[in-house]
């Protein structure tokens, strides 16, 4: 048997036995970084572009595979005692307006496929076609053939093409709206294909206790980024055990540190859109401010209070524990905590919801191998058990 | 009424008669139309016409607002474009009414006094919706009172030629109205028959559009174009005359002016804001234009903040006409914001 890749976990050697050897992609990947960190493309933002050079460090990328067999021991030929292999054809269905999560998820689909087709939105601006032109203009040899693995194309849901894709995949991803994903799953694949939906998804932040201006900046980070757009954005804050006497004061005191965290003005349609959702809020009766430079809307509002939703809508609630999670919908996808000292009787509370990731307020929209409650590389690989 | 209408409308301004009567057109609203009220509940009066409350043009896709104590007669409709959802104004007699009388005397200021016929690039059973005026009837409308008689192009989708070659036979002279892309499709490019097209060489013709250059420019056409087609082989005399309007400022039309101008009438104000803190631009500054007029009793909408954009111009307009004026930009850019939801 020529080498493998070999991951070490407690069960023993796992070896990866496809044509992709993921420790080689992810290296391919992390060449590139040194052309990223010299130019910016103009989709992406400072810190989008920051992340994604992040994400494609090869022991990051590589922590996808890990996450499912072990820790990555190098290149072994025998005593394996599992045998993995990638799912040949993976194709990606994103939104027309999908955030990072469309780069990522397509390079970590390259560490396992052979073939990986990608539907990019049939209207406007995406992030995954400048990151696919970029990666292409400075791609070192390996990443070239990485790239060649790959075909990107602007698609309407309904094309032929997306549907040959479709049915000729092993393993099927699909972003966007409930009805979408839905709509994804139902066209027609092999039998043995597997899908990831990742529909519409709600996510909170929680705070308890002293909540200090680093508290505050991060959740400005965390929702300014993709505003109510971010499956992984809170579009809800809950004081737990707070008062109502205490949202405004917290409002006061985020809307104070807009401007100082996001220091770019929103794009104009966002301010107008803004003025016109905190009027929406006026009519529906309740509590409203426009942060400076009118960068988000903040609602003051009981759990049960319908609020319309708007972009860049934030909702501030205070509310004991057990309302909090009374409260969640069907749908929570992230809770983003930073609750002090009560971290682990929240976290227990937590537990028992739908929610299917409870993470540092700061890391919500952090991409990992476990994500919307899937183990990644179990649905990317096909594993022999090999003991004999 | 509003006195502010007897009087032309690019006359001496009277700024402290229009802030009186636009205060109390918003007082009067506040009074009488609750959601109006739910969303400025602290109104208590205005030194200026800048401190006026103001409401969202996107606000009438989602709340339909009626003011007590007016007979509502029917809601004007905007074409539902890019959201796919329409603007909705109520209509009231006394507004209708004042709403008329403006946009006439725009028009006039534009066209001259003399009526003539109109030919309509639309299908008369467009006007035929029960309760329901669109926004591109109701501009063919404000041009009635100056139509001795009235011909619509369009049966379904076929142009009846014979019809206009008919109405403009015996006439010198005739208006022709049509939303922008319209009269572009079904009129410069329409396939006029040579007969006709022999008879209009010797007509002048005042072509009036409005609804905006989006699908125009989409096809990569230019002002220049549109109106290069349109005066092609016809008599000395003709124009084009291009006009800005609002479903939600219904009855205050900004045609643009021989300098390239949209000038304001004394019944109306525009005021640019800008867009991050609202606060009033300096002329040449761009910002979201926000129209008031005191024509509008039968719902709030005489104060209008838009998603378009404008800059003041300084100085006096070479064509004459006095008063406040501005540059229409276009819409706000707009783009999508990133997220996981939207295939």
């Amino acid at each position: 048997m020529s080498e493998l890749d070999a991951f070490e976990g407690p069960w023993g050697v796992t070896g990866i036995a496809s044509a992709v050897r993921p420790s080689e992609v992810a290296g391919a990947w992390s060449a590139l970084r040194e052309a990223m960190v010299r130019e910016l493309p103009d989709a992406f933002t400072r810190d989008e572009w920051a992340y994604l050079i992040q994400f494609l460090e090869r022991g990051a990328l590589l922590s996808f595979v890990e996450a499912a067999f072990g820790r990555f021991v190098g290149g072994r030929s025998a005593g394996f005692s599992r045998l993995a292999t990638g799912r040949k054809t993976v194709t990606l269905v994103l939104p027309n307006n999908v955030s990072l999560l469309g780069p990522l998820m397509l390079a970590v689909a390259t560490l396992s496929a052979e073939r990986v087709f990608v539907k990019v939105g049939s209207r406007g601006d995406d992030v995954v076609q400048p990151f696919l032109d970029f990666a292409k203009r400075h791609a070192p040899p390996a990443l070239k053939a990485v790239l060649a693995r790959v075909d990107a194309q602007r698609l309407e849901r309904e094309h032929p093409t997306l549907k040959s894709w479709l049915g000729a995949s092993d393993v099927r991803v699909a972003f966007g709206s409930d009805a979408a994903v839905k709509a994804v799953e139902a066209s027609a694949h092999p039998a043995t294909s597997r899908f990831l939906g990742f529909g519409d998804m709600y996510s909170e932040a929680w705070l308890a206790g002293a909540v200090s201006d680093d508290v505050l900046d991060t959740l400005i980070k965390v929702f300014a980024i993709y505003g109510q757009a971010g499956c992984t954005s809170p579009r809800r804050v809950v004081l737990l055990d707070g008062t109502a006497g205490d949202l405004q004061p917290l409002g006061e005191r985020l809307s104070a540190r807009w401007p100082q965290v996001m220091r770019r003005q929103v794009p104009m349609h966002i301010a107008s859109q803004n003025v016109l959702h905190a009027q929406v809020c006026r009519h529906a009766g309740v509590e409203v401010s426009l942060t400076p430079g009118h960068g988000a809307v903040l609602v003051r509002a009981p759990l049960a209070t319908p609020v319309p939703s708007g972009p860049m809508t934030l909702v501030l609630s205070a509310a004991p524990l057990a309302s909090a999670v009374k409260a969640l919908p069907a749908n929570i996808q992230t809770l983003g905590l930073s609750v002090g000292a009560r971290l682990a009787e929240v976290v227990a509370a937590a537990s028992q919801t739908n929610a299917r990731r409870v993470v540092p307020l700061g890391r919500m929209h952090h991409f990992g191998p476990v994500w919307d409650g899937n183990l990644l590389p179990a649905v990317f690989f096909d594993v022999m058990e090999c003991s004999a | 009424m509003s006195a502010l209408l007897d009087a032309p409308p690019y006359g001496p301004r009277d700024e402290a008669a229009l802030l009186r009567e636009a205060v109390e057109l918003t007082r009067k609203h506040l009074a009488g139309c609750r959601d109006y009220a739910a969303i400025w509940p602290d109104f208590s009066g205005a030194e200026s016409l800048e401190g006026l409350p103001y409401l969202h043009v996107g606000l009438f896709k989602r709340i339909a607002f009626r003011t007590e104590g007016v007979k509502h007669q029917r809601v004007l409709l905007s074409s539902a474009t890019t959201s796919g959802t329409s603007s909705q104004v109520a209509l009231d007699e006394v507004s209708a009414q004042l709403q008329a009388k403006s946009s006439l005397a725009i028009l006039k200021d534009f066209v001259g006094e003399g009526k003539r016929p109109l030919v309509v690039i639309d299908d008369a059973a467009s006007l035929r919706q029960r309760g329901q005026v669109s926004a591109r009837v109701a501009a063919a409308l404000s041009l009635l009172p100056l139509a001795t008689t009235t011909t619509f192009l369009l049966k379904g989708e076929e142009p009846q030629w014979s019809l206009v070659g008919d109405a403009v036979r015996a006439e010198p002279a005739f208006f022709v109205y049509g939303f922008t892309w319209a009269l572009w499709k079904r009129w410069a490019q329409g396939g006029i028959p040579p007969s006709l097209k022999e008879l209009l060489a010797h007509k002048q013709i005042h072509f009036v559009h409005s609804g905006g250059w989006k699908k125009l420019e989409a096809e990569a056409v230019s002002r220049e174009a549109l109106d290069g087609a349109l005066l092609s082989g016809t008599a000395a005399g003709s124009r084009v005359i291009d006009f800005y309007g609002l479903v939600e400022q219904n009855g205050v039309i900004f045609p643009l002016c021989e300098a390239g101008a949209r000038h304001v009438p004394r019944w109306a104000t525009v005021i640019i804001r800008d867009p991050w803190t609202m606060k009033p631009a300096e002329p040449g500054q761009q910002g979201l234009l926000q129209f008031i007029n005191v024509l509008a009793h039968g719902a709030p909408y005489h104060s209008v903040l838009t998603e378009d954009l404008g800059s003041l111009l300084p100085g006096p307009c070479p064509c004459g006409r006095s008063g406040p004026r501005f540059t229409l930009h276009g819409r706000v850019p707009k783009a999508e914001l990133r997220g996981c939801a939207n295939v």
